[in-house]
């Protein structure tokens, strides 16, 4: 998988046909193909193009100096002079023969129209395919001014395989195609396809998200159906003489004011009980009970006790079993104590 | 192709917007019935609980045409019309799907067997009489002497 990312696909022109040399990341050639083969364009998103000798001119201009720099710096000026055109609308690479010409190194120029160039970029934008280089790695064969001549012979014949792979490996051509207006395409490009990718990543996640959020309102609108129908069981449950249910909530509501009215007119003085309660506090042996008031919710109580000692012991069996508060308690003379009490029940 | 990746985008978003929309309307709506349920169950454990409560009615099914009736029966049953000093009706009014009468009695001399009678009837007996007040005093010869007011209450 590594060594894939690290593959390099050189793409150049023959007899006016595209091919495509995929080069794997030690220089090896992994395969060769024409254009017409489905797979030609497949996974491929940076490439480097090689431009076929055909398509370069070719001038020998003489220089005292032989440093690429230098050269570099004034061959614009030197080859304004016989182009047709602006010099800036063209595209040179230059190598530095061996042959030199009374003390002046001789300096073999190729160049091309900026528009071919651009043509070729446009055309592998399309493809989708980035542009990383352009090469001509045909000048490698030239090595002094009499193969001018040979090359272009007929019957010359080179390995271009070889030639493409050395220059994978070192580079020493470059059609200045790193030139600004050239590789901002390139970044324009890579940005596009960032956006795209983002915007896509974008659009999808959004669909996600709003898939995700669909399915749980749908959940939750099960999940409140559900407790609707919860209501309806639990209503009928406690009502299951009544047919027709169409609210619970307001029915139960409803119901339960009929029933605390009906709560309040049973409420009832339990006598009997009350005073089995109370007797079982009361210490009878030392007093007795005479007035018992009662109305609902409260009674009151009226009696005499022996002692206070007595009342006490009696409040103290009370508590906790009732809410109760002493209203009136009298000492007479004769040692007996008269007491008020009432009771919340 | 840049037409298609906008018109994808706004769907994307339009899409967004709408299972947004749906699923904040679905999910108030889903709280505001949670917090009936919450409710509803309170008020479904207070009518078992009322309804409990009132169910003493439901068992004191036995038909009375008055409350004056229903005390006068209590009162023959347990031969206490020696006792009787007087009884009349003080209320008689239409309460919801009730009829609640309501009479004032006063007894007195009674023994504490009679006495115990009287409300055990009154309490536990299946006429549908209730206690509203109650006077009990007990007297020089340690008998009881009672003024209450009882009512009946009749569904219509």
């Amino acid at each position: 998988m590594v060594s894939r990312i690290l593959d390099k696909y050189y793409f150049t022109l023959q007899d006016g046909k595209l091919i495509r040399y995929h080069f794997s990341w030690s220089g090896r050639l992994k395969s060769k193909m024409t254009e017409d083969n489905p797979n030609f364009w497949k996974g491929i998103k940076k490439a480097l193009f090689d431009i076929p000798l055909s398509l370069l001119n070719f001038r020998v201009l003489e220089f005292p100096f032989f440093q690429r720099e230098k050269i570099r710096s004034v061959l614009p000026f030197e080859l304004e002079s016989f182009l047709v055109d602006e010099v800036d609308n063209y595209l040179f690479d230059f190598v530095v023969l061996d042959d030199k010409v009374e003390d002046n190194y001789q300096v073999l120029v190729a160049y091309l129209p900026k528009r071919e160039v651009e043509k070729i970029v446009d055309f592998f934008s399309s493809q989708k395919v980035i542009l990383k280089r352009i090469t001509a790695s045909t000048l490698r064969l030239f090595k002094s001014s009499s193969d001018l001549e040979n090359i272009f012979q007929p019957s010359f014949s080179y390995d271009y395989e070889k030639l493409l792979a050395r220059e994978l490996k070192s580079p020493q051509t470059d059609f200045s195609f790193k030139k600004k207006e050239l590789s901002s395409s390139d970044w324009r490009e890579r940005g596009k396809n960032i956006f795209n990718k983002f915007a896509y990543s974008l659009s999808f996640l959004l669909f996600l998200l709003s898939l995700y959020l669909y399915f749980k309102s749908q959940k939750l609108n099960q999940a409140f159906k559900r407790e609707k129908e919860g209501f309806k069981l639990v209503y009928q449950k406690l009502f299951p003489q009544e047919k027709r249910i169409i609210s619970p909530y307001y029915q139960l509501q409803a119901h339960l004011k009929q029933l605390k009215e009906e709560g309040e007119l049973l409420k009832n003085i339990e006598v009997l009980s009350f005073l089995k309660d109370v007797s079982s506090s009361f210490p009878v042996k030392e007093g007795k009970i005479t007035i018992m008031e009662g109305k609902v919710g409260e009674v009151i109580l009226k009696g005499v006790l022996a002692s206070t000692k007595a009342l006490n012991r009696f409040e103290k069996n009370l508590t906790g079993k009732y809410d109760y508060q002493i209203q009136e308690s009298k000492l007479m003379a004769d040692g007996k104590i008269h007491f008020t009490m009432r009771i919340n029940r | 192709m840049k037409k298609m990746k906008l018109i994808i985008f706004i769907l994307a978003l339009i899409s967004l917007v709408w299972s947004w929309n749906k699923y904040l309307v679905v999910e108030k709506k889903y709280l505001k019935e949670r917090k009936k349920w919450e409710k509803f169950k309170v008020l479904a454990k207070e009518a078992v609980k009322l309804m409990k409560k009132n169910s003493i009615l439901k068992s004191k099914r036995e038909k009375v045409k008055g409350v004056l009736t229903g005390i006068q029966k209590i009162i023959s049953q347990l031969n206490l019309s020696s006792k009787l000093l007087s009884v009349k009706v003080t209320e008689n009014t239409k309460i919801s799907d009730y009829q609640l009468e309501v009479a004032s009695l006063k007894m007195s001399g009674l023994s504490l067997n009679q006495f115990i009678n009287f409300f055990y009837r009154l309490e536990f007996g299946k006429m549908p009489l209730f206690l509203k007040s109650v006077h009990v005093s007990l007297n020089q010869n340690k008998s009881f002497d009672l003024e209450s007011e009882i009512k009946l209450v009749k569904e219509k």
